[in-house]
């Protein structure tokens, strides 16, 4: 079936045209498999052109009629999105908004690709602004368990100057598709922390714009390695001497589909980026990243630097790693660098001969790779996920 | 203890080892020398079991079983030790851990119990020590960032926390100062023992001058050209290996 719809796909020269092609397929295969192969297909064409699919400008105006802000001071706060609408939450265990209240809005999507193939949207919006020298530690829960539905998530996000927040961001969506967005800016001499992680076998596209002001701060960790498939691209633009930090973690094993798309556009001076991307394919799975680091006349004294390995577990699996640098200034300090290999058999030998057993050797090569990247994340989620990551399962062949 | 019998082998279609007879009794050190490319190292992974190596011919034998078919581990878990001449350095892996995997496994397969976190750590603290060994290496990772001598230092390390009947040393003596030569051989020498061999893989007397040996062989185009005891590694330390094709 794989290959017959990908032959489909480049016949019908998506290129030009990639909702009609796609709208057909779709509408002929069955639940689930085929549909993610189309999925598979129709993300890897994203992966060419992010940011075409997920920037829908109708949409865009209907959030802006229902545009609410939140001011969202307190520290005790949760967000909470169940079933694509943002919910004031009584329930004891989570605190309330505190202020203000949220306009839930659902938007039933009339043009939209994903409606036109049976889905059907539920939208909500919410602001979250952390005022001048205010700290907020934020948590996000989006739920969405209704079959064949899709939630439109929007955040917009303005840290102030010297303000600081720390985001997590949890996704649940098993049976449906989640699709949130988020719009970030920090000002001046702000921090903003995200990390996003996904309940298994969620499925999420997620589209992120993030705006660095002058000396501001941004951390992303991207740890969604348990999503069904996700698509994540993210476009940032780096201020003077500001810093930006995205580090992932991808492991998709059969039926899992892992891409990131990373655009950091240096618009100002002696700003830094790092784009750390770990993956580990197995099965049939697929982990893709594409991340571009573009500096631009306006910005000397830049740092960007870019990292992607990977670890093919199989024979099976797909790998893409295209770190991408392109520079228009001197004096700047630009690196990329990009692996993808099997087992190191040298390694694997020297750990057998000292009475470790062949999986055992493999579970510590693979956790060894992944600690690479755990050990550089945030420090509160660095026991989370090394809870949630089972070696011996994600090393089975 | 430990023999090859006609041992033939190869690497890629290419004849390495051309015939080998070696016989190791229980407590003795025996030294291999010879020139580079004589086979010396090929010896020693072949023993180890290490992949790409194609035995042709002969056999290897330890304590009376033939283990040219036991994996790696196998041969590790009945008690062969390969010290390597190029340690692999595996970044993320950490040397603690490993060595609690590696000690509970060769435990486990000598019918032992395991030991728990705290005590294999005070277990391999005390022989740390017999090597001089910096105890912030332990929760690096494994020779990652290690110097040539700590990584030395690391495999005799783990040397003397597996306790392994047969103990093969690829040039030990490589990238070693003076200073670290005699601990790394302290190291040794504290592991001697009537039911416990060595074959010593080197280029240079002077190791053999800290670990005496009671056998020293000259390895040449893959077959022993000779035999014979210390006094025959002084004499290749002085002449060289000519005088042997006379």
């Amino acid at each position: 079936m794989t290959d017959s719809i990908i032959k489909q796909c480049l016949q019908k020269d998506y290129a030009g045209n990639h909702l009609d092609g796609l709208k057909s397929l779709w509408e002929d295969a069955t639940w689930p498999s085929s549909k993610q192969e189309i999925w598979r297909y129709a993300k890897l064409q994203w992966l060419n052109e992010p940011w075409e699919l997920v920037t829908r400008k109708e949409t865009q105006e209907a959030y802006n009629v229902h545009l609410k802000q939140y001011d969202l001071s307190s520290n005790e706060t949760d967000l909470v999105c169940i079933q694509g609408k943002f919910l004031p939450n009584s329930v004891d265990e989570i605190s309330c908004f505190s202020h203000g209240h949220l306009d839930a809005n659902h938007v039933r999507w009339s043009d939209d690709f994903f409606n036109q193939l049976g889905w059907l949207g539920l939208s909500d919006w919410a602001n979250i602004e952390v005022a001048e020298g205010k700290h907020l530690d934020q948590q996000l829960h989006c739920m969405l368990d209704q079959e064949n539905k899709w939630q439109n998530i929007k955040l917009t996000i303005n840290v102030k100057k010297n303000a600081h927040l720390r985001l997590r961001i949890n996704t649940i969506s098993v049976h449906a598709v989640t699709n949130l967005s988020i719009n970030v800016q920090v000002e001046a001499g702000g921090s903003c922390q995200i990390v996003s992680w996904a309940s298994p076998q969620s499925k999420l596209l997620m589209d992120h714009n993030v705006d660095l002001k002058d000396r501001a701060e941004f951390r992303y960790d991207a740890l969604n390695f348990e999503a069904a498939w996700c698509h994540e691209r993210i476009y940032m633009t780096v201020g003077s001497h500001a810093s930006a930090y995205l580090a992932g973690l991808l492991l998709p094993s059969s039926g899992q589909s892992d891409h990131k798309a990373i655009h950091a556009h240096h618009i100002a001076p002696a700003g830094q980026s790092m784009q750390k991307f770990y993956s580990v394919a197995n099965g049939n799975g697929l982990a893709a990243f594409h991340g571009r680091a573009i500096v631009g006349h306006e910005a000397p004294k830049t740092d960007a630097r870019q990292l992607a390995r990977a670890l093919m577990l199989s024979k099976a699996c797909e790998v893409y790693s295209r770190p991408e640098l392109e520079i228009d200034i001197d004096d700047v300090q630009c690196q990329h660098g990009s692996s993808i290999g099997e087992l190191d058999t040298k390694a694997l030998f020297y750990l057998r001969s000292r009475g470790i057993d062949l999986n055992e050797a493999k579970a510590m090569l693979i956790e060894g790779f992944i600690e690479e990247i755990v050990s550089d994340l945030d420090q509160a989620v660095q026991s989370w996920i090394r809870s949630r990551i089972t070696i011996h399962e994600i090393g089975k062949v | 203890m430990f023999s090859v019998s006609n041992l033939h082998a190869s690497v890629d279609d290419k004849k390495i080892l051309k015939g080998i007879e070696i016989d190791v009794k229980p407590g003795e050190v025996h030294a291999i020398m010879g020139p580079n490319g004589s086979g010396k190292s090929t010896l020693a992974n072949l023993v180890a079991g290490k992949y790409g190596y194609t035995l042709n011919e002969g056999s290897i034998t330890f304590n009376g079983q033939d283990i040219s078919d036991l994996e790696p581990e196998e041969r590790a878990c009945l008690g062969i030790f390969l010290a390597f001449q190029y340690p692999v350095a595996i970044s993320g892996v950490n040397n603690m851990v490993f060595l609690q995997a590696a000690l509970n496994s060769v435990r486990k397969a000598r019918g032992e119990l395991p030991l728990d976190a705290m005590d294999a750590i005070a277990f391999i603290k005390e022989r740390m020590k017999l090597v001089e060994m910096k105890s912030d290496l332990l929760q690096r990772s494994l020779n990652t960032g290690f110097s040539g001598g700590e990584k030395k230092r690391n495999e005799i390390l783990q040397m003397l926390v597996l306790e392994p009947k047969l103990a093969i040393l690829d040039e030990t003596d490589s990238g070693l100062d003076i200073d670290a030569l005699k601990t790394v051989s302290d190291g040794v020498n504290h592991m001697r023992s009537p039911n416990r061999s060595f074959i010593i893989v080197t280029h240079y007397q002077r190791l053999l001058d800290h670990i005496k040996p009671d056998f020293v062989h000259v390895l040449k185009d893959g077959k022993i050209i000779k035999s014979g005891n210390y006094e025959l590694a002084l004499k290749l330390e002085k002449e060289g290996y000519g005088w042997l094709d006379q």
